[in-house]
């Protein structure tokens, strides 16, 4: 029973997230607001961070802490990268024991 | 394709020039468009180019793995740093009182650090899936 309303349920669910989260994007439910963040940051973008390329004074200092987790996760799929490729190529079929062991 | 003479001598023009562009990107990252993912993946694509240079084919992955991670504490460290001379975290280390052009200096340096950064990942990514290849 809970098998068979599962499906419609999600997909219900996610048309509702979809209409929910339009509503949000300003222009196609609400009216356009007078001034965005791309207009302050044309106009105090120097004088705040002293960039001249804009995109590097919102990297670089308005959003330094999104950055810093964007190099993260480049260090965490590197990683992990290296996890799966350093093992002997005849150990990997992860029996346990012995061959599990790292180079 | 990798035994051909054309590609190697192509390569090994044009693997400098990579590198320098990619510093180029680098370091004027704040004054013009690119900054530090960009440039350190280009400096990582010379290293796919260098595949067709015989001599150059193999480096050691451990020092690069050893710059990420240290280069990644640094970052943090950087960031952190701002709480103590400012008051708020991950802003500008020097104050907004000081001329810009010695306020610019924070960026040039956050601006390697991400770079060598990227770089050394991505040569990581690149040469560890080389590896698993052959």
């Amino acid at each position: 029973m809970i098998k068979k309303i599962r499906t419609p349920l999600l997909i219900i669910m996610l048309i509702f997230i979809f209409l929910f989260s339009l509503s949000g994007i300003p222009g196609i439910l609400e009216e356009e607001p007078d001034s965005t963040i791309g207009d302050l940051v044309i106009e105090r973008g120097y004088s705040d961070t002293s960039s001249k390329n804009l995109v590097a004074a919102i990297l670089l200092d308005y959003r330094l802490f999104d950055s810093v987790f964007e190099a993260a996760i480049l260090l965490i799929s590197a990683a992990g990268v290296l996890y799966m490729t350093r093992l002997p190529l005849k150990d990997k079929t992860m029996k346990g024991g012995k061959g599990n062991e790292r180079q | 394709m990798k035994d051909s003479d054309s590609i190697r001598c192509i390569a090994r023009i044009l693997y400098p020039f990579m590198l320098l562009f990619g510093c180029y990107i680098i370091i004027f990252g704040d004054v013009s468009p690119g900054g530090g993912f960009q440039g350190g993946v280009i400096l990582a694509t010379a290293r796919l180019v260098t595949l067709y240079i015989p001599e150059k084919a193999d480096i050691d992955v451990e020092i690069f793995n050893l710059a990420e991670k240290l280069l990644f504490l640094l970052l943090l460290l950087l960031g952190l740093l701002s709480l103590f001379t400012v008051g708020g975290l991950f802003t500008n280390v020097l104050s907004a009182e000081l001329p810009h052009e010695i306020r610019r200096w924070f960026l040039v340096i956050l601006n390697l650090a991400i770079g060598i950064k990227v770089s050394s990942g991505l040569t990581l990514i690149f040469t560890q899936f080389v590896k698993e290849g052959e």
